[in-house]
């Protein structure tokens, strides 16, 4: 494979590897005969992001080697994320000093070079040690999905920046009635009285497509998806989320002729992400900025003299007895409603992928192989 | 216990962003006491956290558009929470350009005060984000510890110099040593000394001039 990017696509390809690194920590190369696939999958395999750059990304683009039958099977390899990254790592003097980028992979050579062309003559060329692999593919059928919202990508990196860092899972819900929202999701094990919830809605009218059939709440990582976001922000196309029920994974895609990117992310299933009655109670709606009803926020707290507070210092505590319980359910957690998954996100993709030590210390035995298995590829 | 309040102003939200940031950086969980005219943020003396105390206090109608509580009963109308002062720090930088905010006591999955933000759209809708912010509320008896720390006898009062300049001094002294010595007298006159086995550095500040006390000082009252 041997390939040429200039110009700004250069940035481009710097911000895709960027937006990669914040998903898995291996990247793999796939020169395909309509472009060149970059993919990479997180730890916990729930989320899964492929990065198409087509021949018209670059100003030339080879996928096999000259003179080679087009019918082989691609080469397939992953480099170690840190040291791809470590290439285009700075992307504003990528963008001030790079006038060209060759890729070229070279099965015989056991070296992937990256060599940028700066300006005053210099040229940087950096051999990066490649592992072969086996195909890595998240298989799905979009148009099986029931729901579909279109949005610029800058909407909903908007909408997430409201939430800390630290947050692990978001809730997205929509319902027919055109209502969108985002919602902090918190872990079983969390306090209820530390953690913030925050909540952001969106109306219908600020997406491009609203196909909603019924009211759903899907939860997925959200630094993976803020990963995706910041490149496809910069894209300025479209993003396309397609999502069903709680458990299947949501994809979300943007596609234009030169760039097809895919983030597929694993969601909570459905008993797994049941509001227990205690941490989630229904709660008011958010979205009432209008409702100014000051009696519908009544906290009735005892605060009097008299009355029996449990306790006596003003810090913390628990006002649920969530916590007193948790112990006594934990012996018996298949039985009783509400207790911690065993594993929060089904490993959806790639069976044939995780190894056989991986596999067995899965506790559920139905675990649906959404992937492929490409050992008998030819 | 009621409460609900209300910005629009961006000036006002802006100021009150900035209290709530400072008091964030000075305390990880403070006291938010509202009475009918007044907020107060206050940290009360624990030595488990190097005894300090803060005690800040606002004015309702110089933030405020709406304001309106109801406290625990007619003659203790007020109501006292507890809250990481982080968090409400954090609900506000997200505040930032938008059109409205509400400041509400709610009863979500814990007793909250609920953080609504209108922000502005490009299709003329309005996103709304809303923050549940834990609080504890604090019961009657524990009141007492809240109170307005009481200033300790002082022979001296001057006025500090322009924040900036001490703050640049001070922070190029720490780099030196853990401690700082403050003189001051009543000409107007202060040093702050840092003084180390290899280094003693000293910054003069004159013509502070001293504040009027009562009858204490009465020789500095201006007729």
């Amino acid at each position: 494979m041997k390939c040429i990017v200039t110009g700004g696509n250069v940035k481009a390809l710097g911000k895709a590897i960027h937006a990669l690194s914040r998903i898995g920590d291996e990247i793999y190369i796939e020169p395909l005969q309509e472009g060149l696939s970059l993919r990479a999958i997180n730890t916990s395999r729930s989320a899964y992001a492929c990065f198409l750059f087509t021949s018209l990304f670059f100003q030339r683009y080879q996928p096999g080697e000259s003179g080679s039958d087009p019918d082989v099977g691609a080469f397939r390899c992953k480099v170690l994320m840190k040291s791809f990254l470590a290439v285009f790592r700075s992307l504003p003097a990528l963008e001030k000093t790079v006038e060209k980028c060759l890729l070229s992979l070279n099965p015989r050579m056991n070296r992937f070079r990256v060599q940028l062309h700066c300006k005053y003559g210099v040229v940087k060329t950096h051999d990066l040690s490649f592992q072969e692999c086996e195909l890595l593919q998240a298989v799905f059928d979009k148009r099986q999905y029931a729901h579909l919202l279109r949005a610029p990508p800058r909407l909903l990196a908007d909408a997430v920046v409201h939430f800390p860092l630290t947050l692990a899972e978001v809730t997205l819900g929509a319902s027919p009635a055109g209502k969108v929202t985002l919602r902090s999701y918190l872990e079983e094990e969390t306090e209820p009285s530390r953690m913030m919830v925050t909540e952001m809605c969106l109306s219908e009218e600020e997406f491009q497509a609203f196909h909603i059939k019924q009211e759903t709440q899907i939860t997925f990582c959200l630094k993976e998806f803020r990963g995706f976001l910041s490149f496809a922000e910069s894209s300025n196309l479209s993003l396309d989320i397609h999502f069903d029920i709680p458990g299947r994974p949501a994809i979300f895609t943007v596609e234009d002729p030169v760039l097809e990117l895919q983030l597929v992310l694993a969601t909570l299933s459905e008993s797994e992400s049941r509001l227990p009655a205690c941490t989630h109670k229904p709660v008011a709606p958010a979205c009432d900025f209008t409702n100014d009803d000051i009696d519908a926020y009544m906290v009735a707290m005892e605060t009097t003299c008299d009355g029996v507070e449990p306790s006596p210092s003003p810090t913390f505590h628990t006002r649920c007895s969530r916590s007193e319980t948790g112990e006594s359910e934990s012996e018996n957690e298949d039985t009783v409603l509400g207790t911690p998954p065993q594993k929060r996100f089904r490993s959806l993709f790639f069976g044939s992928v995780l190894s056989q030590s991986q596999a067995g210390t899965h506790s559920f035995s139905s675990q649906e192989v959404l992937a492929e298995d490409s050992e008998g590829d030819s | 216990m009621r409460f609900r309040a209300k910005i629009i102003d961006v000036g006002c939200l802006n100021h009150f962003s900035r209290v709530i940031n400072t008091i964030a950086k000075l305390a990880k969980t403070c006291t938010l006491r509202l009475t009918l005219d007044k907020l107060y943020f206050t940290l009360s003396d624990k030595v488990a956290n190097g005894g300090v105390s803060m005690w800040c206090e606002l004015n309702q109608g110089n933030f405020f558009d709406e304001f309106q509580m109801e406290g625990v009963s007619a003659e203790n109308n007020e109501i006292y929470l507890e809250l990481a002062s982080e968090n409400f720090s954090r609900a506000f930088k997200t505040a930032q350009n938008a059109k409205a905010v509400k400041i509400k006591l709610t009863n979500k999955h814990c007793p909250c005060l609920t953080v609504a933000v209108e922000l502005p759209s490009l299709s003329g809708s309005s996103r709304i984000v809303t923050h549940d912010i834990p609080v504890g509320v604090i019961p009657r008896k524990l009141w007492n510890d809240f109170r307005e720390p009481r200033v300790p006898d002082f022979d001296v009062s001057i006025y500090l110099p322009v924040l900036k300049t001490m703050k640049s001094v001070v922070e190029r002294m720490k780099n030196l040593s853990n401690s700082l010595v403050i003189q001051a007298n009543l000409n107007g006159e202060m040093k702050l000394k840092i003084e180390t086995d290899l280094v003693c550095i000293t910054t003069h500040f004159k013509e502070l001039g001293n504040p009027p006390w009562g009858k204490r000082f009465t020789f500095f009252v201006r007729p």
